[in-house]
């Protein structure tokens, strides 16, 4: 402003970034942890645990499928893979009145609502999550699907997309995000003229009917991380999306003000007071530089729906899903004839699945996912197949990574059918999608996965260290005696938004474990426990010393975290000694990096603990500086 | 402090460059967003995402722009001169003005 170009930048980075701070620091670390959501969830559900996936697994299935719903209109398998080791089938049940095409049309509009660009869409393994979720007590659960789907969702601008999402699935999120719609067992829901879903889950290799316990599971945190909890849904997706922005100010202006990018990547500086926390929050923001681009910018984006509507809605007006059935309805009618003919070929019995999943996997390199078998038995019945992921970035990446890759064959003969041509793509369509798919990384191999998992481990580092030095840098700059009232709130929720919300999600876990099975609504009791231990936490440091608290909130932090190896062998039989020897590393990962951050949160604690300020020893809180780079070099 | 003058036309200042920065860079990143959307001769989905991905930077440059530049009034005077062509071209594509 008064100053010169890189110093109004500097200014404008540290209060951009110190405004929606707190609130960018939670989204960061329940994001984080959202890449390996249903890793999470499958070990919040130790159940589940005995399940190992077995060549059979397709037949196992199927043959449940045909013994408790041979009538079904529609069948989905969806099988165990590389993030999931149980079956899980669902089937679709047609009810008198309704008229007939709609069954046929069912099955694809379970495909179609999975293929927009939404960010309410949760992956279709995000599904069988929420399902699972709820069917305790009675494993078959009841659900409805929501009208006409179907139309045009993929070539849907994503904010279009978006709108479509929400209206179609009243479920989605019911467990873990509104207040109003939680609901319990088997229960009917929504619209959609009584078309019901029901879905089990079996273990892998025996069949047998699994009922896991209820549980919010990574879906909250991954809820969370853009919705927010118990708000009115737009308030807080404005919210998430004001931070975003936020966010994105910050990061170019932090560009700007950083001029030796980077000189200062290779420069480190510990024990040295404020240029050490720079330095931590450079090295943090720089090493993953063009991740927190892509994900602030791409978070916008599919945002666009609820921060920039406008160009949406002039062209299309309200109801743009019937403009885009519209545009699609070509599509649509070469697809029923098609269909039409297959069912004038007659019926047949089923051809067996297992050649069917070779030949895709042969072509796909990699294996099928999800079966899904329409008008099973009847003449004209279709089988699909969707693979693991969606390897491409720039396909449709809605459907957890399936997006609109597939194969289709009719079940009668195992020949392949072509039912529609493919869709044209244009370069920003493109771009569009690959934006989205990075931002959710469902294209991603576990490797890559892991990638994006310490990228935003980075990011999270950077947002608290950021919050530490916005109020480190003011202290040494005006070296008062007594901190202005401002100055001291921002330490004091630095505290609890930081440490305290480490201690909210361990709590969280371990409310997972010791709540009793069968608690009725346990799924909002493990929310109810993160949120009170937050709140708690937020509180403590008026009762305590600003440094105390750091170095309190981090120890419980890092117990609750370095222990929950033990409390899963305490409260399960899949404790490390046998994962590991069964090779699921899916429930061995979380008890590791568990025990890892709690280890490096006690380790962060110590160094607090033992820090000697340059200046008095009790004015500022202080979390070592040399556990950052540590952090990022051992995760 | 707000007692001393020059600490208040600071205040006031950074106060108006926050309004024109997140205020006027709205109105920019919305308007350029419409204008694109109803302007650019691609398929409509592709204007339309198009349009957004450029408003959402503009937004961004805006608000840099307002806490950047020398004074707050400049600070409006370069957004307002930026919108409003793309508030023009929005009116005129979208009939609203005829």
């Amino acid at each position: 402003m008064k100053q010169g170009f890189r110093q109004s930048m500097s200014w404008l980075h540290g209060w951009s970034g110190l405004i929606l701070g707190w609130l960018l620091f939670a989204i960061f670390l329940t994001g984080t942890i959202a890449y390996f959501r249903q890793e999470v969830t499958l070990w919040m559900q130790p159940e589940l645990h005995g399940s190992i996936p077995s060549p059979q697994a397709a037949d196992i299935g199927l043959a449940k499928l045909t013994s408790v719903a041979p009538q079904a209109s529609a069948w989905t398998i969806n099988l165990p893979n590389d993030r999931n080791d149980t079956v899980r089938v669902s089937w679709q049940t047609q009810q008198p009145g309704e008229r007939s095409n709609n069954a046929m049309g069912n099955n694809r509009q379970n495909i179609e609502r999975q293929r927009g660009n939404g960010m309410e869409q949760t992956s279709g393994a995000g599904e069988r999550d929420e399902r699972s979720n709820r069917n305790r007590g009675n494993p078959i659960e009841t659900r409805s699907g929501g009208n006409n789907r179907a139309a045009g969702d993929a070539i849907a601008p994503r904010n279009i997309g978006n709108e479509r999402q929400r209206d179609g699935r009243p479920d989605q999120g019911a467990a873990t995000t509104s207040g109003n719609n939680r609901s319990g067992n088997n229960e009917v829901r929504g619209g959609g003229g009584g078309r019901g879903q029901q879905s089990l889950t079996l273990d892998a290799t025996t069949g047998e009917v699994l009922t896991p316990r209820e549980t919010a599971g990574g879906n909250f945190l991954y809820r969370f991380h853009f919705e927010l909890y118990a708000l009115p849904r737009d308030w807080a997706r404005w919210i998430v999306g004001i931070a975003t922005l936020a966010m994105f100010v910050a990061i170019i202006s932090g560009i700007i003000t950083h001029k030796k990018i980077f000189k200062d990547f290779f420069t480190f500086r510990p024990a040295k007071g404020q240029r050490s926390w720079l330095d931590a929050h450079n090295a943090t923001a720089v090493l993953a530089l063009p991740f927190h681009i892509m994900i602030t910018y791409s978070g916008l984006l599919l945002f666009t729906s609820t921060l920039l509507p406008w160009a949406s809605s002039a062209i299309y007006g309200d109801n743009p899903r019937a403009a885009f059935a519209a545009m699609r309805a070509a599509e649509q009618q070469q697809e029923q004839e098609v269909r039409a003919a297959l069912a004038k070929q007659g019926g047949g019995p089923m051809v067996p699945l297992g050649p069917l999943l070779k030949y895709a996997e042969d072509k796909w390199k990699q294996p099928a996912s999800r079966i899904l078998i329409s008008e099973p038995g009847k003449p004209g019945s279709i089988i699909e197949l969707l693979p693991t992921r969606n390897d491409s970035l720039v396909r449709q990446s809605g459907s957890g990574g399936l997006g609109d890759v597939r194969m289709t064959f009719n079940a009668a003969t195992g020949e392949l059918v072509q039912l529609g041509g493919e869709r044209e793509q244009s370069t920003i369509a493109a771009i569009n999608s690959a934006l989205g798919s990075l931002h959710r990384a469902r294209f991603a191999s576990p490797g890559l996965r892991w990638l994006f998992f310490l990228s935003g481990v980075g990011g999270t580092i950077m947002m608290a260290t950021g919050l530490v030095l916005w109020s480190v840098k003011r202290a040494e700059k005006n070296k008062l005696e007594k901190l202005p009232f401002g100055h001291r709130l921002v330490d004091h929720l630095n505290v609890g938004a930081v440490a305290g919300l480490f201690v909210a999600v361990a709590a969280y876990f371990w409310a997972n474990r010791l709540l009793p099975v069968d608690l009725a609504a346990r799924n909002e009791w493990e929310i109810n426990v993160f949120f009170i231990v937050w709140a708690i936490m937020l509180l403590y440091p008026l009762l305590r010393p600003i440094k105390k608290a750091w170095i309190e909130q981090f120890s419980i932090a890092g117990a609750l975290f370095a222990l929950i190896p033990i409390l899963n062998a305490a409260t399960t039989s899949s404790h490390l000694a046998i994962t590991i020897a069964r090779g699921q590393w899916m429930i061995v990962g979380f008890d590791i990096v568990s025990c890892v951050t709690g280890l490096m949160l006690f380790y962060t604690a110590y160094r607090i603990k033992h820090y000697k300020g340059p200046q008095k020893a009790e004015r500022k809180p202080r979390k070592a500086p040399a556990i950052q780079s540590e952090m990022m070099a051992a995760e | 402090m707000a007692k001393d003058p020059a600490d208040r036309t600071y205040r006031l200042g950074v106060l108006s460059r926050s309004v024109a920065g997140i205020l006027g860079g709205y109105a920019l990143a919305s308007f350029s967003s419409l204008a694109l959307a109803l302007g650019l001769p691609f398929e409509k989905p592709d204007a339309i995402n198009l349009g957004v991905m450029i408003g959402f930077i503009l937004f961004a440059v805006a608000v840099i722009w307002a806490f950047s530049c020398r004074s707050a009034v400049r600070a409006w005077i370069g957004i307002t001169a930026v919108t409003t062509p793309f508030l023009i071209i929005t009116l005129l594509l979208n009939g609203w003005v005829s």
